[in-house]
């Protein structure tokens, strides 16, 4: 049951009022001469007891009635049926910021508990955990102990959350819910179906936004670059500090204006492994604070060369640190030392290439090599393998479309330029092609560098960027983003915890979910190989934009209640009452309290 | 007590004694409504064997040649003892059921001194508290008269225990014309009968007020006994008036069949009835009757 206007029953206590007031009216006293006879009169028409209950039943007869007026006030509504809803609660990263002495995921608790105790009785809810993926955590009664139990054990995760797809999701679950309930920091687009209860106060926050390593090649130092970005309204004032384990490399002072960005350069000796950046910053989120980087050990990249034509050789060579190794197809065996392979004019990646990055120049024919060339265009600009490169005049002949492989191993279609693999595009036909395969990256060069780009200054950088993407894996560590979904082949991955991630499986392939920042171990084939994932700052570091104030109501909504307002049945009370006190005042065995 | 004109509504009334009232040791104006050896007379009969050959009037006889008596006329003086209660239940009522009782004491003690009857005026609540003893003249008017126009109610009202002490301090015959309002369990009952007893013949004269007759409660209420205020209190509503009424005709029934049964008069007025209606029910219940010229 529960209450339309629930102020209404502080009205009861009037009735107090009521008896009292009447257990202190005056009674007029009259002297009479025969006080006998009325007592026979009295005596005889009923008994003590029965008189005195008689007394008090106008007066219970006029309570009832205000009590039944002030409950029809409060408007009961009796649901029988209940329904069901989707309970939808965020975890993602900007839930853990601290609003005074609790986090957003806390208020975010307390607000799905009280959300799901204002539901009829009998409703049941399927509750939902935001965050990368959304994770149907199980359908419970309202009042089980269990959904608060389940609400209580939620934690927070350092990936970010799309909210619109939690709400397709919710939606099409097995069951349909009649409303969704979304309790979340972020706003969500109006919906029939849908009750945003958003949460969290605007607060300052600064973020540690980027943090790449490169080793210098004179003296083989690491020079660090650290980018900080000030979400908040005031300026803020903190120091980067570089560390591993638990030694401080380095520290730098940052000063960032509002809504402002910074970076930093700093120098760090011969460092490999993994190392944390911290800025040591008293904000409202702590979790976008730090990253880690896994900085490769200062020996040589060791590449295999297949086939390498005279372009790419020197591009290779003029790669600092780089140690080619020249091979043949059919000849010259495999290192497990080797860090890249490189196969020119191969059409697929060589069968001993295991787990080992490939870079794919695709055959050459004549007739491409006579094709006029064309301007390069870049699809994926953020992608490593283009860094910093400029192709913006640079010409290419595109060959032959190679089919790609796709993520399971096997040959698929063309990628098409709209194809996420493709890095750049020229003439309409992909020109470079870079995706991974559980752990092996692979790239393809889909033009003929003797056409011009090989003299061009842009052709060792892109095979240098791409010797770097490629030999990641293997020299230092895979770094991704919390959220990021890892796509594997039968691997074992350890979480910061210690503890085994949960791996799904789809389609023959592994999944594993990584939205907790930190240093995970993956273990495939016998080798172990270290996995970094960072937190997601992308629309989760900036607190500034303030929850409104949408509350929301205690009452189920209107397709909750499929019960019954008893409103009208108890002003129909409260009037027969009215009609039996009045009846009873006028007739000839009228009762007074 | 009386105005003028009432006492000019008296002259013509007598008491109407009954059978057991009268005296007849004494000589006296009124008649007496029973055939005996008076000197007046009444009527002639056939001689009955038994007849006092005295009474044998010859002179018819001799002119007739049949025995036939003279009846005369029974005279004798008429002892009426007029009891008034005057407990503080005779206080309610407006007027007050002690000035009606009072006025009709009055006029019944005016009525007998006119016919040269003897008179004595008494007052009681829960014993006697003035005794006149029965006097003619109209020296006793005028002290039955002072007397009942100093009566105040006051005190517990115990009619039994009242007439069980009168009755132990006269004796009969007589007429004892007892004025109350009867609200006591028993309603006298037993006084009366001792007075009986005694050789005197009650008269009950219950004077009630209206409001004791048809009490209208528009609200609830406490009662108290007027002679106990400091007692139980009692809450009624309208809801019992009905139950009461019945008990009080219950009371006045039992009243009325006990003087039927003994040929008491009996006569139930209320406490604001005028004079005339008064005198009217005094009549009706036979204890005023007109006077024989």
């Amino acid at each position: 049951m529960s209450w339309a206007n629930p102020n209404a029953l502080w009205l009861l206590a009037a009735i107090l009022l009521l008896v009292f007031a009447r257990r202190r009216k005056p009674q007029r006293r009259l002297a009479v001469a025969n006080l006998y006879l009325w007592n026979a009169a009295t005596t005889r028409d009923a008994p003590s007891l029965t008189r005195r209950f008689r007394r008090s039943l106008l007066l219970l007869l006029q309570a009832a009635f205000m009590a039944a007026l002030i409950v029809a006030i409060a408007r009961p509504l009796f649901s029988f049926g209940g329904g069901r809803v989707a309970l939808i609660v965020d975890v993602s990263m900007s839930m853990g910021a601290r609003d005074q002495s609790s986090t957003r995921l806390d208020a975010a608790k307390a607000r799905a508990v009280e959300l799901a105790e204002a539901l009829p009785r009998r409703s049941r809810v399927r509750l939902w955990v935001a965050s990368a993926t959304v994770d149907d955590r199980g359908e419970f009664g309202s009042r089980d102990a269990a959904l608060r139990s389940a609400i209580q054990s939620l934690q927070i995760t350092d990936a970010g959350t799309d909210v619109e797809s939690a709400v397709v999701q919710a939606r099409l679950a097995d069951s349909p819910p009649s409303h969704i309930y979304f309790v979340t920091d972020r706003p969500g687009a109006a919906a029939d179906d849908v009750e945003w209860a958003r949460i969290g106060e605007a607060s300052e926050n600064v973020a540690l936004t980027r943090l790449t390593a490169r080793r210098r090649s004179a003296d083989q130092s690491i020079e660090l670059l650290i980018a900080a970005a000030n979400y908040g309204a005031q300026a803020a004032s903190f120091d980067a500090v570089v560390s591993q384990n638990d030694s401080i490399l380095a520290r730098r002072a940052m000063q960032l204006p509002p809504r402002g960005e910074s970076t930093v350069v700093m120098t760090l000796p011969n460092t490999a492994g993994v190392v944390l950046a911290r800025l040591e910053s008293r904000d409202a989120l702590t979790a976008d604070d730090s990253r880690i980087i896994a900085i490769p050990p200062a020996d040589p990249l060791r590449v295999r060369l297949i086939n390498g034509s005279y372009f790419i050789e020197r591009a290779l060579t003029a790669h600092p640190g780089t140690l080619v190794v020249q091979s043949t197809p059919n000849g010259g065996a495999e290192s497990a030392d080797d860090d890249v392979i490189v196969c020119d004019g191969c059409a697929d990646v060589p069968a001993s290439a295991g787990s080992v990055g490939v870079l794919l120049l695709a055959p050459r024919s004549a007739a491409a090599r006579e094709a006029a060339p064309v301007t390069v265009n870049i699809n994926a600009r953020a992608h490593p393998v283009v860094g910093l490169l400029s192709l913006d005049s640079v010409l290419v002949s595109p060959v032959q479309s190679v089919p790609s492989h796709s993520p399971d191993g096997s040959r698929s279609g063309p990628a098409s330029i709209d194809d996420n693999r493709v890095i750049a595009h020229a003439a309409g036909a992909p020109v470079i092609v870079a995706h991974e395969d559980g752990l092996r990256r692979v790239v393809e060069l889909r033009f003929d560098p003797a056409a011009g780009f090989a003299l061009d200054p842009a052709f060792p950088m892109l095979i240098a960027n791409c010797l770097d993407w490629l030999a990641a894996p293997r020299r230092s560590a895979v770094t991704v983003t919390a959220g990021d979904l890892l796509q594997l082949k039968s691997a074992v991955i350890t979480g910061p915890d210690g503890h085994t991630v949960p791996v799904s499986e789809r389609a023959g392939t592994f999944i594993a979910q990584t939205e907790r920042a930190g240093v995970y171990r993956i273990t495939q084939d016998a080798e172990t190989k270290t996995l970094i994932v960072n937190p997601r700052v992308e629309g989760e570091s900036d607190l500034s934009a303030k929850a409104e104030t949408v509350q929301s109501s205690a009452v189920a909504p209107p397709a909750m209640t499929s019960g019954w307002d008893a409103t009208g049945p108890l002003l129909l009370l409260a009037l027969a009452l009215l009609a039996m006190e009045w009846r009873l005042k006028t007739t000839d065995r009228g009762l007074t309290p | 007590m009386l105005s003028p004109q009432e006492a000019r509504l008296l002259d013509h009334l007598t008491i109407g004694a009954g059978s057991a009232a009268s005296s007849a040791s004494a000589a006296g104006v009124r008649r007496a409504r029973t055939r005996g050896a008076g000197l007046e007379f009444h009527e002639y009969r056939h001689y009955q064997p038994g007849d006092d050959p005295r009474s044998i009037d010859w002179t018819v006889e001799a002119r007739l040649n049949q025995l036939v008596v003279r009846v005369s006329h029974a005279t004798g003086d008429l002892r009426l003892h007029l009891l008034v209660d005057v407990s503080a239940s005779m206080a309610i009522g407006v007027p007050e059921k002690l000035t009606c009782a009072a006025q009709l004491a009055a006029a019944l003690a005016y009525v007998a001194i006119e016919r040269r009857d003897a008179v004595g005026v008494s007052t009681f609540d829960s014993t006697v508290r003035t005794f006149m003893p029965p006097a003619a003249g109209r020296g006793q008017l005028f002290r039955s008269l002072e007397l009942l126009r100093s009566l105040s109610a006051s005190g517990k009202s115990s009619i039994d225990e009242a007439l069980l002490r009168y009755g132990a301090a006269v004796h009969g015959p007589g007429l004892a014309v007892v004025l109350s309002d009867y609200f006591e369990p028993g309603a006298g009952l037993r006084g009366l009968r001792y007075l009986l007893h005694r050789g005197l013949t009650p008269a009950v004269v219950q004077v009630i007020a209206a409001d004791e007759l048809r009490p209208d409660l528009t609200d609830d209420i406490e009662l108290i006994d007027v002679e106990d205020q400091a007692g139980s209190v009692l809450h009624v509503d309208r809801g019992v008036v009905d139950a009461y009424c019945a008990r009080l005709e219950e009371q006045t029934a039992a009243l009325r069949a006990f003087c039927l049964t003994q040929r008491l008069p009996w006569l139930r007025l209320e406490s604001g009835t005028p004079f005339k209606s008064m005198l009217s029910a005094v009549e009706g219940a036979g204890l005023l009757t007109a006077a024989v010229s």
